[in-house]
């Protein structure tokens, strides 16, 4: 295994084929060194954070940075080619194409923010309870989140979008529905697994109570693997998100949501090519930073997150 | 085996039911069902009772299910849609084809230029073309499919002119439409086929077969290939699903008539017997083709079903 000096020679790619590069000898103890340790060595976590860093500033600094509020119509700024005072240039109806991307940062956060909260909460707290308690509840929440699993993402996604009508907030909550199962699955698995650990006997020989035990004793230590999944699910929902408003299903038109102001751009792509580029570009910008934040998270948390995603038992396999 | 595949099928057809008990539940269940839409929005509670009355709307959610389930079984009949008042029958079967046209030429697609680009990543790791087959996939997995394919159409149709820039007819609108939903999988495969690779390389048996003198190219063909193809099948089978999500955005944006376009117009017309329909269809599809993966994955790795017995 590589040490720093030679994670770059030629016989180690940059990109280690094999997925044991977490459980390389790491130099130093503790976590701050480790973080180090992964930032010098992983440009992934990196551009991750950096990507991620970004957007977060401008959704916090939209209203400082703006040229515009981003619903202000300037019907005789029509259709502007980027400029220095419209860098993004301007829409059908005048608005500053710039601003409205500023804002998009906004309710891309928010309505991801919402989607992973809405699918880690339950999904956690019955994943807890399932692995802890085990018996015939687990049994039927287990089976229920496999028929759960038994949709695709995306059909579902629609199904419940479908049910609550066309709107930013449904499509946040929809896809956050649909998230439940994977929480509930690592969860569930980790706490199994640790049921029996030493440091749960040690609580529980102290007479420490369920609740404390699962709350204080095995929750913090499934938290990285969480951290993990929730930092990958955000970039899919963000995806997602995006391609449900693009449809029409999600942000209705005066939202500047990214997916929604692609979908207004398209009918003036022939003369206004910005309409369709920049919304694009914040969107994958974004989905890009949670991907390799949530990657580079993985290989320096929890090199085995990867098994617990999505349908972990092999076919045939029970 | 055969106890393996039965097994497979009777658990398949559990989740068959559960899911499509939900899926009517849950689109039963939304405001504005067939009686509100009938009578309009002046008519009086009174008026509306009856309606409901006379559509056998008032009763139990099982009883209604058992009833719709039992009229699509038997006579193929899945209501009406409630904007054109046609059968929904008749619209699944009109845009079906057109779907499996489009996954189908997708899923080709995906599975030859991944597996091409991620044997070829894997002939040398850590060469100039495996960090760019890396990249490019990393990338392409960020890449969202609609954004995509909206810069194709600007480049392609409204630029070069060279292809249609929406709708259904020849070959030439398969082309775009098709490219854009392999997108996402063709990164996934080559990435996948890829690691797959590298894993079966430095396997033992692989080092045997090196060492009995066979040659380079049978050593991969008979060993590497057919090892590495494995987890990328049983890949293949989970990413249906996304294809068939996938139809819900490429469809709208490129005008496809299939059955991708129907759902999301019959949403935004909120026409639920048309949703339900055709959800309830691409779930069964969804279902089935899971099975052959299973069954295919059996087939390449005859230990799977030997493990399950």
């Amino acid at each position: 295994m590589s040490s720093i000096g030679a994670e770059r020679t030629a016989s180690t790619p940059v990109v280690s084929p094999v997925r044991d590069e977490g459980r390389t000898t790491h130099p130093g103890q503790g976590v701050f060194a480790l973080c180090c340790w992964s930032l010098i060595v992983r440009p992934h976590l990196l551009v991750g954070a950096g990507l991620v860093g970004l957007m977060v500033l401008m959704a916090l600094l939209a209203p400082v940075l703006a040229p515009s509020p981003p619903d202000l119509i300037q019907p005789d700024l029509r259709l502007q080619s980027p400029t220095l005072s419209h860098p993004f240039g301007t829409d059908p109806l005048g608005r500053d194409l710039f601003s409205r991307v500023l804002y998009g940062a906004r309710i891309a956060l928010q309505m991801s923010a919402l989607a992973a909260l809405l699918a880690a909460l339950p999904g956690t707290e019955l994943g807890l309870l399932a692995g802890y308690r085990q018996g015939w509840l687990e049994q039927i929440l287990s089976r229920l989140m496999d028929a759960w699993l038994a949709l695709p993402g995306m059909l579902l996604a629609i199904v419940l979008v479908a049910r609550m009508g066309p709107s930013l907030t449904a499509t946040a909550v929809a896809l956050g529905i649909v998230g439940i199962p994977t929480y509930y699955r690592l969860v569930r698995n980790g706490t199994l697994s640790a049921r029996h650990a030493l440091y749960v006997e040690a609580a529980r020989s102290i007479g420490a109570s369920e609740v404390r035990i699962l709350l204080r004793h095995i929750l913090p230590n499934l938290a990285s693997p969480i951290i993990v999944l929730t930092t990958l699910r955000l970039g899919m929902v963000l995806l997602a998100g995006g391609s449900l408003s693009f449809i029409g299903l999600g942000a209705q038109p005066p939202q500047p949501e990214w997916g929604a102001l692609l979908a207004a751009g398209r009918d003036y792509m022939d003369t206004a090519w910005w309409l369709a580029l920049f919304p694009g570009l914040a969107i994958t910008a974004a989905v890009m930073g949670f991907n390799l934040l949530g990657d580079g998270l993985r290989d320096a948390l929890a090199p085995d997150v990867q098994s617990f995603r999505r349908r972990p038992q092999p076919p045939g396999g029970h | 085996m055969l106890r393996f595949l039965l097994r497979r099928l009777v658990g398949a057809a559990i989740v068959l039911n559960v899911v499509s008990f939900l899926t009517f539940a849950l689109l039963d269940l939304a405001p504005g069902d067939t009686a509100d839409t009938l009578v309009g929005e002046y008519a009086s509670a009174a008026q509306l009772a009856t309606v409901r009355r006379e559509l056998g709307l008032d009763a139990p959610l099982v009883l209604r299910y058992l009833r719709f389930t039992s009229a699509a079984i038997l006579h193929g009949d899945l209501g009406c849609s409630l904007i054109s008042g046609r059968q929904v029958s008749k619209l699944i079967v009109e845009r079906f084809g057109n779907t499996v046209t489009l996954a189908l030429a997708a899923m080709s697609l995906a599975l030859a230029v991944g597996t091409l680009t991620g044997i070829a990543a894997a002939a040398r790791p850590g060469g100039h073309l495996d960090l760019a087959v890396m990249s490019v996939t990393t990338l392409g997995l960020s890449l969202p499919t609609f954004w995509v394919a909206l810069l194709l159409i600007m480049a392609f149709s409204l630029r070069l002119g060279w292809l249609p820039v929406v709708g259904a007819g020849g070959p030439a609108h398969l082309v775009l439409p098709a490219v854009c939903l392999a997108f996402p999988t063709t990164a996934v495969v080559a990435r996948l086929m890829r690691a797959s690779l590298l894993d079966v390389k430095s396997a033992d048996y692989v080092c045997t077969a090196h060492a009995k003198g066979l040659t380079r190219h049978r050593v991969w063909r008979d060993h590497i290939l057919r090892n590495g193809l494995i987890p990328v099948i049983t890949l293949l089978g989970l990413h249906l699903g996304r294809l068939l999500g996938g139809t819900f955005i490429i469809e709208t944006i490129f005008g496809w008539p299939g059955l991708g376009r129907l759902v999301v117009q019959a949403i935004l017309d909120r026409d639920f017997p048309v949703v339900l329909g055709a959800v309830l269809l691409m779930a069964i599809i969804y279902q089935m083709l899971n099975f052959v993966v299973d069954v295919a994955h059996v087939g390449l790795d005859p230990r799977v079903g030997r493990g399950a017995l």
